[in-house]
């Protein structure tokens, strides 16, 4: 009996199983020492090293014995729980449990950023073609500034499965790296005066629960006779919220939540990272995808003040909007949210723009996904 | 210009206009919402 029978992982393993076996190690160490994300990447960052080890049984093998292809139990929750977007709509309805529209309701008008700070998407599938990628690439390439790794998940996984593995490192990535990318972008766009515009004429008035409970009833019918093909997006996120609003699933609301949204992340996660096999990570294209997921999420910021600053045009002295809350139109919630309040803390410690932040980030979790639908609807007219 | 980038450019442009005809829909929905039920303090539903 040869080396190659004896011991085949160490036989078959080859540099780029190394490199990835190491990416592992980086996702690792970026959830638990930086907490990055850690419930997405840790299980990624495992998975990668599970599957980049040769042989591993956690992914399909050709039997070299029989020549009859063995199921890894990875590609089998790849197969039931991501090919059928499931994954992705449970956590939807996790997110929609935890979001609280009332911020909207005091002040719709913020609204509009969750639509401008969108700009990135569009702007990076554009470029993702002018790259040479094709029209479905292109598109799941630029979902990643949704920064929702949800909805760039369910995208991906519908037009570009094989990509999905480095949309969704950059997506969830770049989520965590928002207080890094977002600042030095807001600074170079705005003047210290912009910064120091106070939103005082905010509304804190209280929320009818009536009309609480209506909204998500009433988005899902209005998005469904609009694009019903965004339904399953829409809908899931809405159907979530309505567990939260109804008042009489408490239990439900708390356990989408909690237990549905951190056991479906695991196995998210630990399942995204069957598409991590060294044959379809090492390339030039993660690179670039990673590159074009920056550049989307920086252009989502710019979408966003540059139409906070438009919008200040038409507004008197002492009703301006501080442009930096228009780069809480992103979905990342509440961190988005937080990282403008401090700024604006910085830079006058009086100043509280939490709230209209907290308004405008909602209108992003709400703009992601309506992008998503939009994508989904409109790709398969043209490509 | 290639067919990809045209298709690209003309999905970003209805993309950019429905993203935000669905946000000033919604815009809407929240005012009416808003008036045909206002908060009242004696509604014990409320918060």
């Amino acid at each position: 009996m040869g080396f190659e029978e004896l011991l085949p992982a160490i036989a078959g393993m080859t540099w780029q199983h190394l490199v990835m076996i190491a990416v592992g190690l980086i996702l690792i160490y970026l959830a638990i020492v930086k907490n990055y994300e850690p419930n997405l990447l840790l299980p990624m960052g495992f998975g990668a090293i599970l599957v980049n080890i040769p042989w591993s049984s956690a992914i399909s093998q050709i039997d070299p014995a029989t020549g009859e292809a063995v199921e890894g139990v990875l590609n089998v929750f790849f197969n039931a729980g991501i090919a059928t977007e499931i994954f992705p709509l449970l956590i939807f309805v996790a997110v929609g449990a935890m979001i609280d529209f009332s911020p909207l309701f005091r002040n719709p008008s913020l609204l509009l950023f969750g639509a401008a700070a969108q700009f990135g998407i569009f702007l990076t599938m554009v470029l993702a073609a002018v790259l040479g990628y094709d029209l479905r690439e292109a598109a799941s390439i630029g979902i990643i500034g949704a920064a929702d790794g949800p909805t760039s998940i369910v995208v991906a996984s519908r037009f570009a499965p094989d990509l999905l593995g480095p949309i969704s490192v950059a997506a969830y990535s770049y989520m965590a790296l928002v207080p890094i990318i977002q600042p030095p972008v807001i600074r170079s766009l705005t003047t210290r005066k912009e910064r120091l515009i106070r939103m005082t004429n905010v509304s804190n008035k209280v929320i009818s629960k009536k009309a609480l409970i209506a909204f998500p009833i009433v988005v899902t019918i209005a998005a469904g006779i609009i694009a019903p093909s965004s339904l399953a997006l829409i809908g899931f996120l809405m159907f979530g919220n309505l567990i939260r609003e109804c008042g009489v699933l408490n239990n439900l609301s708390k356990s989408a939540q909690n237990e549905l949204s951190n056991l479906v992340t695991l196995l998210l996660g630990i399942t995204i990272a069957s598409t991590m096999t060294a044959d379809r990570f090492i390339r030039v294209d993660t690179l670039v995808i990673i590159a074009l997921g920056l550049f989307a999420f920086v252009f989502d910021t710019f979408g966003g003040v540059l139409f906070a600053k438009f919008l200040n045009l038409f507004r008197k002295e002492g009703n301006k909007i501080n442009p930096m809350v228009g780069a809480c139109g992103i979905s990342a919630f509440p961190m988005s949210a937080r990282v403008i309040h401090q700024m604006g803390q910085k830079e006058d410690p009086y100043n509280y723009l939490l709230m209209p932040a907290i308004s405008a980030n909602v209108g992003g979790q709400i703009g992601s996904v309506i992008v998503g639908g939009i994508i989904l609807t409109l790709v398969p007219l043209f490509a | 210009m290639t067919l990809v980038l045209k298709q690209a450019l003309e999905i970003a442009g209805l993309g950019i206009v429905g993203v935000f005809v669905f946000m000033a829909l919604f815009y809407l929905l929240i005012r009416g919402l808003d008036k045909l039920l206002p908060h009242k303090e004696d509604d014990k539903a409320d918060k």
